[in-house]
């Protein structure tokens, strides 16, 4: 794979479809020398974003998140924007490996030629999305879709990774999945900028009626994130293609208000913030697993832990003291001073 | 993976008028329990979808799965639609009921292996890995 960064910069501005892929696979890539080409890559494509409606698309397993995003998704393509959906797939915690069947449910979105579809597995990383899903948005954004969508993984109650990095989050969800008390739970709700009931079609629009209220009713009593905005509940079929338009309308008026007031600013700066430390919790992580001091005790606790002779919270106290050693014991600096005669 | 800085990614792909859909999600299913990334295409793809599908999602391998005798049009065609978009170092293979007559046929045409029924699913898995590492 070539390294040079300017090639991967020329072809996204571009919008050739293959650099753009070939520029994600970097990004994802584990490979030291890979994130140093993707990190030069993002810094020089940053000018040229900001200008994206970016949407953030969460739910349960099963709400319809692959089958909205199709029919929101051919009506934005009808409409004549171009669409790119980053969509994150579970990956196995046994083999390491995923199943990634988006396209299956996004059947015309996958082949329409403004349509940029980008599956990833989620290795791992909680809270719905990859770690470099916001990198990944911003390449997408340089190379001039008009919307990007985030589908995350199928969720629970508390992951909420993708509401910091989107300018919109909707929350997918389904009638009869839980009273009020559900709804004031914190978490992913009271993040959430819109709350759609799908499969609001057939038998269950009723139900859909009544967890709307419910779910109206809960919503009320959380703080809302911008004065400016006050977070709505619908509902919609997917299936049925109704109600999506109005969603659609929805994150257009939040849009509005939110750059009117200046809070879409404050919010990206927010974002902005959220990403550095994303960054720093992954590098503490990634040096404490690549740290030579880690790997020497891990080896010998994890025996001993297998075999019942160390407690999980000894060991687990040992490596993380083994780490300090290797931070205070190369640091030249510190040893030094400790030598100097007072 | 480490070279790579990522798994070995395959799209399990569907073409033409060709409904059978069992072979293809337990190859998929059995794949992603070896450690695959894996891609799966809706049904009835025509070959530049699919081709589509191999350059956004940037896998390393393309596996086609055939059971209704389209294989010596869709994959060929296949083949070219990856070339000409630029995907050189795309593997294709094969997978379902090929007549061992056309054997040679999709050989010549750049198909990188052909398993027939019985093919046990980890042999399949080593050879995909085999050439991907010859390509390097």
């Amino acid at each position: 794979m070539k390294l040079d960064p300017q090639y991967y910069v020329r072809g996204v501005l571009d919008r050739n479809r293959q650099i753009i892929a070939r520029t994600i696979t970097i990004i994802e890539s584990s490979r030291h020398d890979h994130q140093e080409t993707a990190r030069i890559i993002v810094d020089h494509l940053l000018p040229c974003t900001g200008k994206a409606v970016r949407l953030g698309i969460t739910g349960v397993p099963g709400a319809g998140k692959s089958t909205f995003i199709e029919t929101l998704g051919m009506d934005l393509v009808r409409k004549g924007s171009s669409v790119a959906v980053l969509a994150v797939d579970p990956s196995s915690k046994k083999s390491g490996g995923s199943i990634m069947a988006d396209k299956t449910r996004m059947e015309r979105l996958s082949v329409e030629e403004k349509a940029f579809i980008r599956p990833s597995p989620s290795c791992g990383t909680l809270g719905g999305v990859t770690r470099k899903t916001r990198e990944t948005m911003l390449v997408c954004e340089a190379a001039g879709f008009d919307v990007i969508i985030v589908e995350t993984v199928g969720v629970g109650q508390s992951e909420t990774a993708v509401a910091s990095m989107v300018d919109f989050f909707l929350v997918l969800m389904l009638s009869g999945a839980g009273d009020e008390i559900q709804g004031i739970k914190k978490g992913i709700l009271e993040l959430a900028d819109a709350v759609a009931i799908n499969k609001a079609d057939g038998d269950n629009i009723k139900g859909a009626e009544k967890a709307k209220k419910d779910y109206e009713t809960a919503m009320h009593l959380f703080n809302p994130s911008f004065q400016v905005w006050e977070p709505v509940v619908l509902t919609c079929s997917a299936l049925d293609k109704t109600g999506i338009d109005e969603i659609w309308k929805t994150v257009l008026a939040h849009r509005e208000k939110m750059k009117t007031s200046g809070m879409m600013e404050t919010r990206r700066r927010k974002q902005a913030l959220d990403w550095m430390w994303s960054l720093v919790e992954e590098g503490l992580k990634e040096r404490f697993y690549k740290n030579p001091d880690v790997k020497t005790v891990l080896q010998r606790v994890a025996k001993e832990v297998q075999g019942g002779a160390k407690s999980p919270a000894t060991a687990a106290s040992e490596l993380l003291s083994s780490i300090d050693r290797g931070i205070y014991g190369s640091n030249n600096c510190s040893n030094s001073y400790k030598k100097q005669p007072r | 993976m480490v070279r790579e800085g990522r798994r070995p990614r395959i799209l399990v792909a569907k073409m033409g008028q060709d409904g059978h859909d069992r072979g293809f999600k337990v190859i998929a299913s059995a794949y992603a329990d070896l450690g695959f990334d894996v891609d799966i295409s809706p049904m009835f793809q025509t070959p530049a979808e699919a081709a589509k599908m191999a350059v956004e999602n940037d896998v390393h391998v393309v596996g086609i799965s055939s059971l209704a005798a389209g294989h010596k049009v869709l994959v060929p065609e296949l083949i070219n639609k990856l070339r000409s978009n630029g995907c050189k170092d795309i593997i294709v293979v094969v997978g379902g009921i090929i007549p061992h007559a056309d054997y040679d046929f999709l050989y010549d045409a750049g198909v990188a292996g052909i398993f027939g029924p019985g093919t046990v699913v980890t042999d399949s898995a080593d050879k995909v890995l085999n050439v991907l590492e010859r390509k390097k």
